[in-house]
């Protein structure tokens, strides 16, 4: 019975996280579609500290669930399976903020011809986070059901990078984008894009986590 | 009181407990499912009383091999011990009960005694089928408890809590199989002797049993560490379940010998177990260097006892 009340306690933290990292990247997306319609102001400032506080908070869970992990004195084996997973989660909240943060810090202003391109890339990457936070969640619940989120998130990761390339070069060939502005938003789009990145990795840890364990 | 002559089967039961409680409890323990001190207070309390339990019938067949003195049960158990250090130092896998029947073949032969060649066939009939019983079974015990498993569809905390109790569970069964098995070979040639006390009296034997057992608990208390972790290691490139079916497989099979009476490897009888996984899962767990490496192993480990024991009778 202790070792129920163990796992719950930590299974509860872990889908806490994941509320959690869910709100920090429901904020960017919120944020970052706000800012492509209405540009930068003090509106886009109040995402901007939303989404730091979601972050902080993760940070925060992350922390707890640490000291958890310990203080439970679970099997060594889940401990490091589940410290790594939410060791590599944590980077797409980290992004999250860090995204806002440098549209905020550079002053960008999103050329009018790349602004559909950019919500279709955010939403790509978006959707890519919220099938891994599903995989996530399936390792504790079906195990069965990662294989066909994992494959989910490959395809989102596939369309994400063909169109971070569509972009870059639309980019480099627009005569209306000053050459400094282009390197920022070349930045710009491979942060958007390393979202998915980071979604196909963890996928990975998480499969291999489910792996380890079919019998 | 016990002559002092039979601290040499304390040493070996020592050697003995030092070396196998890693075929126990070592992936357990390298790969952090249990802990050290947990595993050496069960193999302690377990491998005793297996031997109490269980030894009986080895000391039997020890007793029939041949007849010995306590001079002779002495030597025995030293050229034994020397047999297995220095097949150890060789890195080459060693079974103190080869060693022992190997240094009971050597002291007949120096003293132009008594043996029982007869008996001698079932003995190495028995470590012939150590590693192949444990390769059958580990054959059969994988596909049917691996369905079994699956049917429960665990996710991974439950899993991971499920199988350390399975290896618990096998360990526990390991160190009562363990202890069953290999008492005769510390105690088996002294009881013989008459060291602790008239041969056929229940005292006697359940003195000989106890002695035996303790000792080999004593091996695995005090130094078992260094050695669980390193033989760990090696077997826990195997998934948790795969270790488990491997140690359940060690402990079916040397227990079942135990019945037999005939002492064999626990070390044997895991590296039987491995290739047995391997098979079921179509994958490669052992080497032909290993296998040729085992083969070199259990021809050399009784001629290493026979020779010691013949030149130390001789001396």
């Amino acid at each position: 019975m202790v070792f129920w009340k163990k796992n719950n306690i930590v299974i509860d933290m872990v889908e806490e996280y994941l509320q959690k990292a869910e709100e920090c990247v429901g904020l960017l997306k919120i944020g970052f579609t706000h800012y492509l319609k209405k540009g930068l102001g003090t509106e886009f400032d109040a995402f901007i500290e939303k989404t730091h506080k979601a972050e902080s908070s993760c940070d925060d869970i992350k922390i707890k669930i640490e000291s958890a992990m310990y203080e439970k004195s679970l099997i060594p084996e889940s401990r490091g399976d589940i410290l790594s997973l939410i060791e590599s989660i944590d980077q797409i909240p980290n992004n999250a903020e860090h995204i806002l943060y440098s549209i905020e810090t550079q002053f960008l202003e999103t050329p009018t011809e790349i602004k559909d391109k950019l919500e279709q890339l955010l939403n790509i990457n978006i959707n890519a986070f919220y099938e891994l936070t599903r995989a996530a969640r399936a390792l504790f619940k079906d195990t069965s059901k990662i294989q066909t989120i994992s494959n989910n998130i490959d395809k989102e990761e596939s369309a994400s990078d063909y169109l971070e390339r569509t972009i870059i070069r639309y980019i480099f060939s627009s005569e209306n984008i000053a050459p400094d502005q282009r390197i920022l938003f070349k930045e710009l789009v491979g942060k958007l894009g390393s979202i998915s990145d980071n979604c196909e990795k963890t996928a990975d840890t998480i499969a291999i986590i489910a792996v380890k364990r079919i019998v | 009181m016990f002559s002092l002559k039979v601290l040499t089967g304390g040493l070996l039961g020592w050697s003995l407990g030092t070396n196998d409680a890693a075929n126990i409890f070592g992936t357990a323990v390298s790969s952090q499912m249990v802990r050290w001190k947990t595993a050496v207070t069960l193999i302690a309390i377990f491998t005793t009383i297996g031997a109490v339990i269980g030894g009986s019938e080895g000391l039997e067949t020890y007793s029939k091999l041949s007849n010995q003195t306590l001079d002779t049960a002495s030597t025995i158990c030293l050229a034994a011990a020397l047999a297995v250090t220095a097949m150890t130092l060789l890195r080459l896998p060693v079974s103190t009960s080869q060693a022992v029947v190997g240094a009971i073949i050597g002291v007949s032969l120096a003293q132009n005694g008594i043996f029982e060649w007869s008996k001698l066939y079932k003995v190495v009939l028995c470590w012939v089928g150590t590693p192949v019983g444990a390769a059958i079974l580990s054959m059969i015990f994988y596909p049917l408890l691996a369905r079994l498993i699956r049917r429960l569809n665990l996710h991974f905390f439950t899993y991971d809590y499920l199988m350390r109790t399975l290896l618990i569970i096998a360990g526990i069964y390991g160190a009562y199989a363990l202890g069953a098995n290999n008492v005769a070979n510390v105690t088996g040639v002294f009881y013989k002797a008459g060291a602790f006390g008239k041969v056929g009296l229940e005292n006697s034997k359940f003195a000989a049993l106890l002695f035996g057992g303790i000792t080999i608990s004593a091996g695995a208390v005090t130094f078992s560490k260094t050695i669980m972790m390193s033989v760990g290691k090696s077997i826990v490139k195997l998934d948790s379940f795969s270790a488990f079916i491997a140690v359940l497989s060690e402990a079916v099979v040397v227990h079942i010998y135990s019945l037999i009476g005939v002492p064999v490897s626990t070390s044997q009888a895991v590296v039987g177990a491995i290739p047995g996984i391997g098979i079921i899962k179509g994958m490669k767990t052992v080497s032909f260097s290993s296998l040729f490496k085992i083969m070199i192993g259990w021809i050399m480990t009784p001629i290493v006892g026979l020779v010691i024991a013949y030149t130390l009778l001789g001396i």
